[in-house]
């Protein structure tokens, strides 16, 4: 996907200004890092707010299976809203790995 | 009682449209003057409160709400396509010997 | 230096990519589950041997007279009551002696009974169902995988909603534009307008999507809790209740309208939607009515028991919280709750929604085109999108309507009618992207909207002339929902026509070759 250098045409909407000879390499590390890397760190966090939140298990276990699209989706978009690929490959490995950790330092408290 | 929340959604949100320029000039030829924009905002927010009434009054409170976001949508549209529709679309060019 | 530009860039970036890698299959469940929305009403109008239901009352009566004499003696009878979108009554029974029947399979101990209670043939169809099930279990691929992949789809369209927000700058400015006429600008604004507008319903409909199926696709919540297997996490959501062993003692069940008549006011007016009775002839049975799902938002099977004597047996416990708020969202999601007016409505959000799609499928070709070194010559890739987008666009609905066809069209004694009813959708759909493969696009675009305008409004004149009057004996007999599928296939058909002439005379504006606008040659195509 080469830089278009030329002014845009009325009507078209403006170039992007992807960096040359990145484009499809990028997009796929991108892509990759908001859907594989997205869902784990929504894993990550539904188990550490299955025990963390209070109440029955059950439900908590149902809050917590919800509130994890929401964290999904918004893994996915700063995945792609980082600065960099590697901006966004490390906030992606500290906000699941804060998850895998508190869930992992609650598991006493599981039957 | 649907149909008066319907109804209220769509005129509130034609005062709405005609406070802003774009949509006033198109309909009046000029921009609204400062205290009609006022005026059609007002009425644009109590007539879309009004319509969450009656959606409530016609379907309870929590479906009233659910409803209403439908309400909105269809007055909204119901909008778009007469601001869209009351002049016709300029004819795309000719083609010409070359395409 | 892998950057991909400011916040709004990088997510516009983020919403093309996507939004085109499933858009294909969103358009599919966005186009099926907005049918879904009437499947009782299509169910109805797919058998028009029955006319109106009874009320529940004398519908659970009659049943009860027709298993008493069919099959007095039976495990278990089931009776499905018909509400005000179904249209009859459906009775079942488990004879002693035999296993479950699984899903699916053919179960020859069951019968439909009309207004009067009589057993009444009606034709083999999976009626509105099929649609409701396509949008989240596909078809020919096992249940589990298709729901993986579209859990997976809709994921990717919950992203592609943000995304879209976050990267539309003008979204108040623009919220009532709508160019015609200007090409790629109209495409735009159009799939923005149906986009913003309806924005509440498309993120409920996708987020609660998700919701419904999130045990399979996000299970780690239920395995950080109960370490021991899913099934514990399940048996406390769902508690089933025992089975019922038979006592020996004989007994005539009570008459079940009247256990019907205190199920509805143990509910506070709640209605009933199907009764059970387990070991009818047996002192020990028991008979479980299960609620409505319709009767609220939050509607779940919320089931009463009561004994040989039509005596209450202790009630559930009232739900929680978390489970209301999941019931809630999967009502929501359904859209069981919702009245006529209110469910017109939630169908006209869900077409704006498969709109959505369909635009930004064709935006996006629209687009690309524009970025082609030689407009007149795509490559490879660019064809075959711009095919396959005609194959599901117009596509999907030949295939829905065909399946409509089918079931007027095919005999009634066809072995596994319902089934073949199925195939007539595939099929139909598989000579479309065929088609779309072997047209150039214009013309596919042109021949299919047409095809499926002309499917269209074939079927309420054949209802007309052959079904003794069509919609107009529907409305006069009050039967609104067949009317309501005739007029509104009217109204489809129309709009299909509609489009296929816009199509049809649509002239492109003169479009400059890229070697033109570039400064120099060299840096053109680069």
């Amino acid at each position: 996907m080469a830089a278009p250098s030329s002014p845009p045409a009325a009507g078209t909407a403006p170039a992007k200004r992807v960096p040359r000879g990145n484009g499809h390499g990028l997009l796929w590390a991108r892509g990759l890092l908001g859907l594989l890397g997205g869902y784990a760190v929504a894993a990550c966090w539904a188990a550490a707010l299955a025990r963390l939140l209070p109440g029955a298990k059950a439900d908590a276990t149902l809050v917590a299976t919800m509130a994890a699209f929401v964290v999904y989706a918004l893994a996915a978009i700063w995945a792609y809203a980082a600065r960099s690929t590697l901006r966004a490959t490390l906030g992606l490995l500290v906000a699941g790995g804060l998850g895998a950790l508190l869930a992992w330092l609650l598991r006493g408290g599981v039957a | 009682m649907s149909m008066l929340a319907l109804l209220l959604a769509a005129a509130a949100f034609a005062c709405l449209a005609m406070a802003m320029e774009r949509h006033h000039r198109d309909v009046a030829g000029h921009a609204p003057p400062a205290p009609r924009r006022r005026l059609l905002q007002g009425l644009g927010v109590l007539g879309l409160l009004a319509s969450l009434l009656a959606s409530i009054a016609a379907w309870g409170i929590a479906q009233g709400f659910v409803g209403w976001c439908g309400v909105l949508a269809a007055g909204a549209g119901a909008m778009v396509l007469w601001l869209s529709f009351r002049r016709p679309a300029k004819p795309a060019p000719r083609p010409s010997s070359r395409s | 230096m892998s950057n991909l530009g400011g916040i709004r860039q990088s997510q516009s970036v983020l919403h093309t990519w996507s939004g085109l890698v499933v858009g294909w299959v969103l358009f599919l469940i966005f186009i099926a589950g907005t049918a879904a929305y009437w499947k009782e009403e299509l169910t109805r109008w797919m058998q028009p041997e029955i006319g109106l239901p009874a009320s529940s009352a004398t519908a659970v009566s009659q049943a009860q007279q027709f298993l008493a004499r069919t099959a007095p003696d039976a495990q278990r009878w089931s009776i499905e009551l018909p509400d005000s979108r179904s249209s009859a009554t459906a009775v079942s029974w488990q004879p002693q002696g035999e296993k479950e029947r699984r899903r699916g399979q053919r179960n020859p101990n069951q019968a439909t009974l009309d207004a009067d209670g009589k057993p009444v043939q009606v034709r083999e169809t999976r009626g509105g169902n099929f649609f409701y099930r396509l949008h989240f279990d596909l078809h020919y691929v096992p249940v589990l995988w298709a729901r993986w992949f579209i859990s997976a789809c809709s994921m990717l369209m919950l992203i592609a909603l943000i995304s879209g927000v976050i990267t539309h700058k003008k979204i108040f400015t623009d919220f009532f534009t709508f160019r015609r006429g200007k090409g790629q600008r109209s495409w735009l604004d159009g799939h923005n307008a149906l986009a913003v507008l309806s924005l509440p319903f498309h993120l409920m409909i996708t987020y609660t999507g998700l919701i419904t199926l999130m045990t399979l696709y996000m299970p780690w919540a239920v395995d950080a809790n109960y370490p021991g297997g899913r099934d514990a996490f399940f048996a406390e959501l769902f508690p089933r209740a025992e089975k019922v062993e038979a006592s020996g003692t004989a007994a005539t069940p009570p008459a079940l309208a009247e256990v019907l008549r205190r199920a509805e006011v143990q509910w506070g007016g709640g209605h009933a939607a199907s009764l059970q009775v387990e070991q009818p002839g047996d002192a020990a049975m028991r008979i479980s009515v299960r609620r409505q799902q319709g009767d609220q938002i939050a509607g779940a099977a919320d089931t009463l028991a009561f004994d040989a004597r039509g005596n209450l047996l202790d009630a559930a416990p009232p739900r929680s919280a978390a489970v209301i708020t999941r019931d809630g969202m999967i009502g929501l999601h359904a859209a069981r709750f919702a009245p006529t007016t209110m469910r017109w409505l939630f169908f006209l959000s869900g077409v704006a929604g498969t709109l959505m799609v369909a635009t930004g499928l064709v935006l996006w070709t629209v687009k690309r085109r524009t970025q082609l070194p030689d407009p007149a010559r795509p490559h490879l890739g660019f064809r075959i999108v711009e095919r396959l987008n005609i194959g599901f666009v117009t596509g999907l609905p030949v295939a829905m309507l065909a399946f409509l066809w089918g079931n007027r069209l095919l005999p009634l004694d066809v072995a596994n009618r319902s089934d073949a009813e199925v195939k007539v959708f595939f099929y139909a759909w598989a000579a479309c992207v065929v088609h779309a493969m072997l047209r150039a696009p214009r013309r596919g675009w042109v021949e299919q909207l047409a095809l499926a305008g002309v499917l269209a409004l074939g079927l309420p004149l054949y209802n007309l002339v052959v079904w003794h009057g069509g919609a107009l004996s529907a409305l006069a007999t009050g039967d609104g929902a067949k009317a309501g599928i005739d007029i509104g296939l009217l109204l489809i058909g129309a709009g299909l026509l509609w489009a296929a002439r816009k199509v049809h005379r649509f002239v492109p504006a003169q479009r400059k070759p890229r070697a033109a606008r570039a400064t120099t040659p060299a840096e053109a195509g680069a």
